[in-house]
C-alpha cells in the first residue's frame, strides 16, 4: 500500500471528523475557561504555590525572630537559659538563604516566560527550565542541608545547657551519660530526618514528577537528533 | 481580542481536531487534548506576530502541546490497543477499502514516536517540506530523512500485517 492512499483516506476520514465535531465559538470560550491539565501549567502552578510557601515561611520567620515566646505570653514562659546572640544570627541565616533560595528560582522562573518561550521552541524550553530546575534542586537541598545543621546545632546547643543547668547532686555515671546522649541523638536524628523528610516530599510534589515528565518529552524532541 | 480568538480558532479548529486524532487513542484523550491545546493556544495568543501564517502557528502550539501531553497517552496506550477504535467513513456509498486503509494507518501511526507523528500528520496534510520545517522546528534536509525513515517504518509494518 502507498502512502498516496494513506493520504487520502486520512483525508476524507478527517475532513468528516471535522465536520462532525466542529464547535461554535461559544463552545470554545466555555472550553477556555477550564482549568489547563498540561505539564507547564501544572508547573505553573507549583511555582505559585511556592511564592505561597516563601510568604508564609517569611512570616513565620518574623513571628518566631521578633516576638519569642517570652514576648509573647511572659506570665507563661520563664526563660532560664539564655540564648547566645550566635544561635540567633544562625537562625536568620539559614531562614535567610531557604528564602533566597525560593525567591531567586521564583525570579529566574518568571524571567523563563516559559509558557511563550515553549510554543516558539519546545525543546529550547524544555532545555532551559530543567535546566533551572537542576540548579533550583541543588541549591534547595544544599539550604535544607544548612539549616539541618542550623536545626541540629540549636537542639545540640539546647541539650547541652539544660544538661549544664540541672542541679545534681551526685556526679552522674558514664553509663547513664552514654544513655541520655543516645536518647538525645536519636531523638535528634528523627526530628532531622523527619524535616529532611517533608522538605524533599515537598519538593518533589511540587516539581520532582514534572521534571521527570519533561525529561521524558526534551528525550521525544531529541530522537531526532540520533 | 478575545472576540478576534474565537472567530480565528473556530474558522481553523480542523488544525486541532487532526492533532488530536494523531496523537490520542481514544475520544476521552481527544477532548482532554482538544481543551489542553485550545488554553495554550489562547494563552500564548498575544505573542502571535503573524510573522507566520496563522495554521502554521495553531499547528506548531498544537503539536508543542501534544508532545509535551504525549506520557499521558503513553500511559493509556495498553488500555486503549483492548478496546481499539475503529475508524468508520461517513461515506454514503460505504467504501470498505478506504475504510480498511484507515484503521491500517492508524495502527502504523500508533508504533511512531511523538515527533514522528508531527511529520506525518503534516506530510497527510499535504503541507510543503518547508512549513513542515517552520512547524516542527526541524532542519528541511533532516525532515526529509526522517520523512524516509518513517516511509519505512510504515512500509515494514503494512508488509508485517499482509504477510499475517
Amino acid at each position: 500500500m502507498e502512502l498516496n492512499e494513506f493520504k487520502k483516506a486520512w483525508q476524507k476520514a478527517t475532513s468528516d471528523t471535522v465536520q462532525q465535531k466542529e464547535l461554535d465559538a461559544t463552545s470554545i470560550n466555555e472550553l477556555l475557561k477550564k482549568r489547563s491539565k498540561g505539564i507547564l501549567s501544572r508547573l505553573d502552578r507549583s511555582v505559585k504555590f511556592g511564592i505561597w510557601f516563601l510568604i508564609l515561611f517569611f512570616l513565620f520567620t518574623l513571628a518566631d525572630q521578633l516576638m519569642p515566646a517570652d514576648v509573647l505570653f511572659p506570665a507563661r514562659w520563664k526563660a532560664e537559659l539564655e540564648v547566645p546572640m550566635w544561635i540567633n544570627v544562625l537562625e536568620w541565616f539559614v531562614n535567610i538563604v531557604l528564602m533566597l533560595t525560593i525567591l531567586i528560582f521564583i525570579v529566574r522562573y518568571r524571567r523563563l516566560q516559559l509558557q511563550t518561550l515553549a510554543n516558539q521552541d519546545l525543546k529550547g524550553a524544555i532545555q532551559k527550565v530543567l535546566t533551572l530546575l537542576d540548579t533550583f534542586k541543588k541549591e534547595f537541598y544544599l539550604s535544607v542541608i544548612i539549616l539541618m545543621s542550623g536545626v541540629g546545632l540549636g537542639f545540640l546547643l539546647g541539650a547541652t545547657k539544660g544538661f549544664e543547668s540541672i542541679k545534681i547532686s551526685e556526679t552522674p555515671s558514664v553509663m547513664a551519660i552514654v544513655v541520655v546522649a543516645s536518647a538525645m541523638l536519636v531523638l535528634l536524628g528523627l526530628i532531622i530526618g523527619s524535616i529532611f523528610y517533608i522538605f524533599h516530599k515537598g519538593f518533589n510534589l511540587l516539581f520532582g514528577n514534572y521534571r521527570n515528565q519533561l525529561i521524558q518529552s526534551l528525550n521525544e524532541l531529541q530522537e531526532h537528533e540520533e | 481580542m478575545k472576540e478576534d480568538f474565537l472567530q480565528n480558532i473556530t474558522q481553523n479548529q480542523g488544525i486541532i481536531h487532526k492533532v488530536t486524532r494523531i496523537y490520542c487513542d481514544n475520544e476521552d484523550d481527544r477532548k482532554d487534548l482538544f481543551q489542553e491545546i485550545l488554553i495554550q493556544l489562547w494563552k500564548s495568543y498575544d505573542k502571535f506576530r503573524e510573522q507566520s501564517k496563522f495554521s502554521t502557528w495553531m499547528y506548531r502550539v498544537a503539536i508543542n502541546t501534544a508532545i509535551t501531553n504525549f506520557k499521558k497517552e503513553a500511559k493509556n496506550r495498553r488500555k486503549s490497543e483492548l478496546g481499539k477504535e475503529i475508524y468508520l467513513l461517513e461515506d454514503e456509498v460505504y467504501d470498505y477499502e478506504k475504510e480498511e486503509h484507515l484503521n491500517l494507518l492508524h495502527e502504523a501511526i500508533t508504533q511512531l514516536t511523538g515527533i514522528e507523528k508531527s511529520i506525518i500528520l503534516l506530510y497527510l496534510e499535504d503541507k510543503p517540506y518547508e512549513e513542515i520545517s517552520e512547524i516542527t522546528g526541524i532542519s528541511q534536509n533532516y525532515v526529509r530523512v526522517k520523512m524516509n525513515r518513517i516511509k519505512k517504518k510504515l512500509e515494514y509494518f503494512v508488509k508485517s500485517r499482509e504477510r499475517n
